[in-house]
């Protein structure tokens, strides 16, 4: 079954973006700039996204699929996934492309025993604003690591301009959490026990650059198998999953609330 | 061409017989080992055997043979300031000494001392310092030390043992029934061991690593720190021993640069580092066939010689080291905090 989606027309980034994925799932989604749409794409990251996403459940939407956090608040989102009766949806840079989700069982099961569980992700300097862009980046590290360490909580250690460093604790692991802006837009991560040392580094320069994944321990490497597609890809394959079959989201606006209460916590919500 | 310089080893220990004695040995026609000391007599007789020089388990033998030119001082933490003072009053032409210089300020400030009243020049052994591609990268950063925002140190080591066995025979003494345990593992110890290596590199990028906000000490052995300075944060994690591959680097993120170094670990004769610096959209990196201990005895050497002025090496080093007991000092009370 094929769904029609609605771009968001006031942020071109975010809908140029959003075309390009839904382009590579040409069975599943086609792109409609008709007044009706199954699916209506809703920018994060521009004011006025709850009266779009209300327009839209309004307009008939079977779904909302919410793209971009800067302009996303906790309270809001929460509110808004309490009232609305239609499938609210997001999609996170990180935590659920396919690469990273098949490897969260191997380094799960790692869990016990190891003693750091460490993370760094840039982002690229917006020149304005750069609290917004290290609060995203934050939603995006906390969504990851809570694919590890569920509900995890953190202490701020430094949090200024352009750069942070959190700490937590959790099942006898410190975990540590820095994101700064930058050049370049990735995530890594370390998960370490004496035995076994995980690292993975998730790519979002562009848009299917497979992210690496490596174990390793007394044997030498292990590098998985490489997945070249985007977790924004993934995020949309599972909603059209999530309509068409009644399968679970992966990953829910209530989680992404949750995930950017985290980040409020250290940077305040964003300007409403 | 001159006489190759005489060198003497107090302590014969890993460090002398993996790092020490091959490069040494790279570097014949400037240096050739004349003494080798350690308190068991077994242990210095056969490495000095190995490498053409006299055994003695007497410090005053090495000091007062005229024949060596500079003393090297490899002996565990607590004997370095008195033997670097004593090779400093014995008036050789170089002392080079194992990090740390000492363990407390006030030990570094008599050797601060012993070097400016003798005129012997006391070069610290922080091997990374050193390495060519650090070197390389650090004259092209321009004013990344500027606008750093973040520095992470991050060191993941196997053992020390897997790297001295794969540099060389190791020497061991005999088990000492009456030596006391080794202590449990603390924060101070682990700074002061590892991330050590780790503050002369940072010192360049950040003048001030300011306060501690966060330590917790690692087990089996390990540091997970974070210090702030204002908008600027550096987070230090070291880890060991792990059966896995070590992973050693040094990355820095500034307004429109990002710094990365990965470093071989020690004891072994690996290459330098790799240094890469991504500015402008525009990638380089540098990576050289010697090692960050090669460099390091070269300068000894000219500086022996006479060749290069030692500068102000000593008093670098001293500020350094007040860095770190700073930070290992911080860092203590922060993870007793953190688990009380």
């Amino acid at each position: 079954m094929t769904l029609n989606v609605a771009l968001d027309t006031g942020d071109t980034a975010i809908s140029g973006l959003h075309r390009t994925v839904l382009a590579s799932l040409p069975a599943r989604f086609r792109v409609t700039a008709g007044p009706s749409a199954d699916v209506v794409l809703v920018s994060g990251s521009q004011p006025g996204w709850q009266g779009r996403a209300q327009a839209a459940a309004a307009a008939g939407a079977q779904a909302i699929m919410l793209a971009g956090t800067t302009a996303l608040t906790a309270s809001a989102l929460r509110a808004l996934a309490k009232e609305s009766s239609i499938t609210l949806a997001a999609t996170p840079a990180y935590a659920i492309g396919r690469a990273w989700t098949s490897a969260v069982p191997l380094l799960a099961a790692d869990i016990p025993g190891s003693a750091i569980l460490d993370s760094a992700i840039t982002v690229p300097d917006p020149g304005i604003d750069e609290a917004e862009a290290l609060r995203a980046a934050l939603t995006e590290q906390v969504a990851v690591i809570r694919t590890l360490l569920p509900g995890l909580e953190f202490g701020t250690a430094h949090a200024a301009d352009r750069s942070y460093v959190l700490a937590g604790q959790a099942r006898g692991i410190a975990v540590t959490l820095a994101g700064t802006l930058a050049e370049s837009h990735r995530l890594d991560l370390d998960l370490v026990s004496t035995g076994r040392r995980w690292h993975a580094s998730l790519f979002a320069d562009a848009l299917a650059f497979p992210a690496s994944i490596s174990l390793s321990d007394a044997d030498g490497g292990h590098v998985l198998a490489p997945v070249y597609e985007s977790a924004h890809r993934a995020a949309w394959a599972a909603l059209h999953d999530a309509i068409c079959r009644d399968a679970p989201l992966v990953y829910t606006a209530d989680q992404l609330a949750d995930d950017l209460a985290a980040a409020e916590a250290v940077f305040g919500p964003a300007r409403t | 061409m001159s006489k190759p310089l005489g060198v003497g080893l107090l302590g014969a220990g890993p460090a002398t017989q993996s790092i020490h004695l091959p490069v040494i040995a790279s570097l014949a026609d400037r240096l050739r080992v004349v003494k080798v000391m350690d308190i068991d007599a077994a242990v210095a007789d056969q490495v000095a055997a190995r490498c053409g020089a006299a055994g003695t388990t007497d410090v005053a033998s090495v000091l007062d043979d005229p024949a060596v030119d500079i003393v090297v001082v490899c002996s565990p933490h607590a004997y370095h300031s008195g033997q670097v003072i004593a090779a400093c009053q014995a008036g050789k032409r170089a002392v080079l000494c194992e990090k740390p210089l000492t363990t407390s300020i006030e030990q570094a400030s008599r050797i601060a001392d012993a070097s400016a009243a003798t005129g012997v020049p006391v070069i610290v052994g922080t091997m990374q310092a050193f390495d060519p591609a650090y070197a390389a990268v650090r004259r092209h950063w321009a004013d990344l030390p500027d606008t750093v925002t973040l520095i992470r140190s991050i060191i993941y080591l196997p053992s020390n043992n897997l790297m001295v066995e794969a540099s060389t025979d190791p020497v061991t003494a005999a088990p000492n029934p009456s030596a006391s345990l080794p202590h449990p593992p603390n924060l101070r110890d682990a700074i002061l061991g590892l991330a050590m290596h780790a503050i002369p590199l940072i010192r360049e990028l950040a003048p001030d690593l300011g306060s501690v906000s966060f330590a917790r000490l690692l087990q089996p052995w390990g540091y997970s720190v974070a210090c702030t300075h204002g908008d600027r944060a550096v987070q230090l994690i070291g880890f060991m021993p792990g059966r896995w591959a070590p992973d050693w680097t040094l990355r820095a993120w500034g307004r429109g640069q990002e710094l990365r170094i990965d470093f071989p670990p020690s004891y072994v004769l690996a290459g330098s580092a790799t240094a890469s610096l991504a500015a402008g959209g525009q990638h380089r990196s540098w990576h050289y066939p010697h090692n960050g201990y090669q460099a390091e005895w070269l300068h000894v050497a000219d500086i022996a010689e006479g060749r290069t002025a030692p500068g102000d090496d000593l008093g670098t080093a001293l500020s350094d080291l007040a860095s770190a007991i700073d930070i290992a000092d911080q860092a203590t009370e922060a993870g007793h905090q953190e688990t009380s």
